[in-house]
């Protein structure tokens, strides 16, 4: 591989992880539900744009049907709310107390930072022998759908009758019984 | 790319996720909370894949099947709230839904409802 | 009769999920009847394809003995864990026909309910971690399914389905970066694997446990995360709560026991700090659950504690393992000893307690004052039922041996603080059932109490759970207090065949 393309690589990957890592903060933090659900969907895009970096598009395109339907319905969800729900009772009031913002953000975070403490401790001895593999390899259908139907016939014919069943389900909720 | 700073990456997005779940006010920030320990895993898969195995496909697999069972069944349930709630508790997840709650009324209170 | 023990043999071991399967292509040819005849017709096939399952499990495990491949594996334990809940699904099939049978959807539910059945069963079989994780994630998804298709009249129930399936969402999603860690570890795809190789002890490996600790923790709403399940049973439909404990609770329990060889690897250690964490969260989960059903006045609430109570005995077999009272072999009887008394004792008293608050519209314990005394059979039985769960003491049974083997002093501080656990939460159960027994022979506040109509298959129901119930009871008392009867070679309290 030539220096420039794994210079684009490393580029590429990096900004990817970057653009994950703020649009990630910004869903978790901004208040407005549309602007979470824009920047979670942006960080799902980066995601698929890491899946190309390492060598595994197809999988972004095959997974992203079923992320797709979620992101729809969430979408749905939310503007459904936001159109027809009244707005004064969908005014946010924003946490003022000290012991709301100690219990429910300094804590967490402390917590979550002790553990991400502990988790760099005890793993970075670990991590720092594990030598990597130069060799690229990349995904195709062909070896996908392979491996489908030789080892992995079980799952799909599970999560085909799933859907068949599920089927029955959204008929059940989407009637109203009287 | 150093393969350690993946991996730390990918617990800081756990971690994140962890964060969102108990600073999630309303079931959308549950929801997106959930996202970034799903997304933390998919890059796992695949940065394992890429840097550790050669011409191994599990992670791939897992990745399809896996994806596939988690968003379906969130799926199903973003379509129960749209389909099946009273607009009032619509309104009511939307604006303040707590995953992790203790309250009185699981150890009295809740008897007679 | 050679083809049969062809196909019998290529089928090995599902072959009742084929027969489960055959029941929901025939229900899926009348999904939109709402025939009476037809409905019987289904609940016929249904139980006949339930007790065939039941009965094909044991004999293709007796003909063709072991079996294991790449996805599954079907020793002694998996053949024990399908027929539970094999068993349990017929029992559910029986609170689904009472409440449910008037319902426009009930063929609908029918094929909901054998299909999240199935798929409890795969987890059960499951072997491979895709397998594993796949089938659990769309048992979740079933049960998700049916909870909701049974509450479609409870307008009060439905946030709280959400509130609660959400947390079992959260199970699978920490299951998905867990199973992400052990692929990074070793490119192993299975338990058995992991346990055999040198990679047991990568800190990879040992996160992705914790991991699925806290998920399965999550997973049983143990103490203090139980909010949305008490609120859900509390408002829920009869046949969902019943659902909710008697199929959803046991995959987790089975789904755990797949973790527990693993886990054991490091509790066998008996590291000090790890016994005191088991030791603090037996506590908290035991106490929680007694205090809990002992402060409520709602009889479904007093049930949702201590089912909770019960969880928590899983717990407690751990803490006991990881101090070294007990061998892992006796932990993973007294774990399956648990399973199957938590199911034969709730079941007939969730049964019984359905049809006291349908009669009398409330679940409040005042509703059952005199109940003995009006419905005397019924009380009879429930206080045997009740008493089946003294069947805990023999968890004190080890701590007597370990008393005769060893000086007392040097017994260690955890075992002793452990033995007080195990005592204390003994005698809380019996002050619950002491308190529900008591209520069921007081006055009643009217003076006169309306003998509550049960259906006559009720009566047959409940006598069978109390058969079950005492022959267990007489032949256990009989081995410990040595008495050989000499009619059947096996002793209950030295079954060790899951290993």
């Amino acid at each position: 591989m030539s220096f420039g393309s794994k210079l684009i690589l490393i580029i590429i990957h990096c900004a990817s992880l970057f653009g994950l890592a703020i649009s990630g903060l910004l869903s978790l933090i901004l208040i407005s539900k549309r602007k979470k659900l824009i920047f979670l969907f942006l960080s799902f895009l980066f995601v698929g744009i890491l899946s190309f970096v390492y060598y595994s598009g197809i999988l972004f395109f095959i997974a992203g049907i079923f992320v797709m339907f979620f992101f729809i319905s969430l979408y749905l969800f939310v503007f459904q709310i936001e159109l027809f729900g009244d707005k004064e009772r969908l005014d946010e009031k924003l946490n003022n107390n000290i012991k709301g913002i100690i219990v429910h953000i300094i804590l967490p975070f402390l917590f979550c930072a002790a553990i991400g403490y502990l988790i760099y401790n005890y793993t970075s001895d670990f991590l720092q022998k594990v030598s990597g593999s130069g060799n690229i390899f990349i995904i195709g259908l062909s070896d996908i759908a392979g491996k489908f139907f030789t080892n992995y016939s079980l799952i799909l014919i599970i999560i085909i009758a799933v859907l068949f069943v599920s089927f029955l389900w959204f008929i059940i909720i989407s009637l109203e019984e009287k | 790319m150093n393969f350690q700073f993946i991996i730390y990456f990918n617990f800081l997005l756990f971690l994140m996720g962890a964060f969102g779940i108990f600073y999630s006010k309303n079931i959308i920030s549950a929801f997106v909370s959930y996202q970034f320990i799903i997304i933390s895993a998919t890059i796992n898969f695949l940065s394992f894949s890429q840097f550790l195995y050669q011409r191994s496909l599990w992670g791939g697999i897992f990745i399809i099947f896996g994806i596939a069972s988690i968003y379906f069944l969130m799926f199903c349930i973003i379509c129960y709230i749209y389909l099946k709630l009273d607009p009032l508790d619509k309104e009511m997840l939307y604006r303040e839904f707590r995953l992790f709650k203790i309250t009185r009324s699981d150890w009295w209170g809740e008897d007679n409802i | 009769m050679d083809f049969i023990a062809y196909i019998n043999e290529k089928i090995n071991p599902l072959q009742s999920i084929i027969v489960l399967s055959g029941a929901i292509f025939i229900s899926s040819f009348f999904v939109i009847s709402k025939s009476k005849a037809i409905k019987r017709f289904l609940i016929i096939v249904t139980s006949i394809s339930l007790i065939l399952a039941f009965y094909l499990n044991i004999y293709s495990f007796i003909s063709m003995g072991n079996f294991s491949n790449f996805l599954t594996l079907f020793e002694t334990a998996q053949m024990i864990e399908v027929g539970i809940i094999l068993f349990s699904a017929l029992n559910l099939l029986f609170f689904i026909s009472i409440y449910k049978v008037d319902s426009n959807h009930f063929i609908k539910i029918l094929i909901l309910f054998l299909f999240s059945t199935v798929c409890a069963v795969f987890v059960v079989v499951a072997r491979n971690f895709l397998l594993i994780f796949t089938s659990l994630t769309i048992f979740i998804l079933t049960i998700f399914q049916l909870v909701t298709a049974l509450n479609l009249k409870m307008n009060k129930a439905r946030p709280y389905i959400l509130g609660y399936f959400l947390r079992p969402t959260l199970t699978v999603i920490l299951f998905f970066f867990g199973f992400s860690l052990f692929y990074g570890a070793a490119d192993f795809k299975d338990f058995n694997q992991v346990l055999q190789s040198e990679y047991i002890s990568n800190p990879l490996i040992v996160l992705a446990l914790i991991i699925f600790g806290i998920a399965i923790y999550l997973y049983f709403f143990l103490f203090p995360f139980q909010s949305p399940y008490l609120k859900l049973i509390k408002r829920g439909e009869f046949s969902s709560n019943a659902i909710i404990w008697f199929l959803y609770f046991p995959v987790g329990i089975f789904m755990f026991l797949k973790l527990n060889d693993l886990y054991s690897f490091f509790i066998e250690k008996n590291s000090l700090y790890m016994s005191i964490f088991f030791i603090v969260i037996t506590f908290i989960c035991i106490f929680a659950g007694s205090i809990g059903a002992f402060k409520t006045n709602s009889v479904r609430r007093i049930i949702s504690f201590l089912f909770l109570f019960f969880i928590g005995i899983f717990i407690l077999n751990i803490s006991m393992f990881s101090t070294g009272i007990i061998s892992k072999s006796l932990v993973d009887w007294f774990n399956i000893g648990n399973v199957l008394l938590v199911l034969f004792s709730f079941i007939p008293i969730y049964s019984i307690f359905g049809v006291v608050e349908k009669n009398t519209g409330s679940d409040s314990i005042e509703n059952i004052r005199g109940f003995g005394r009006s419905n005397i059979y019924i009380g009879i039985n429930l206080i045997i039922i009740f008493l089946s769960w003294s069947g805990f003491a023999y968890h004190i049974d080890p701590f007597i041996k370990y008393f005769n083997g060893a000086n007392f002093l040097k017994m260690g501080t955890a075992n002793i603080i452990l033995l007080l656990a195990v005592v204390i939460a003994f005698i809380f159960l019996m002050i619950n059932i002491f308190r529900i027994v008591v209520q069921f022979y007081r006055k009643p506040i009217g003076g006169v109490v309306e003998k509550i109509i049960f259906p006559k298959f009720l009566y047959i129901y409940v006598t069978f759970f109390t058969l079950v119930i005492l022959v267990i009871a007489i032949l256990g008392l009989l081995e410990v207090l040595n008495i050989d009867v000499g009619i059947i070679n096996f002793k209950i309290t030295q079954v060790y065949f899951l290993r």
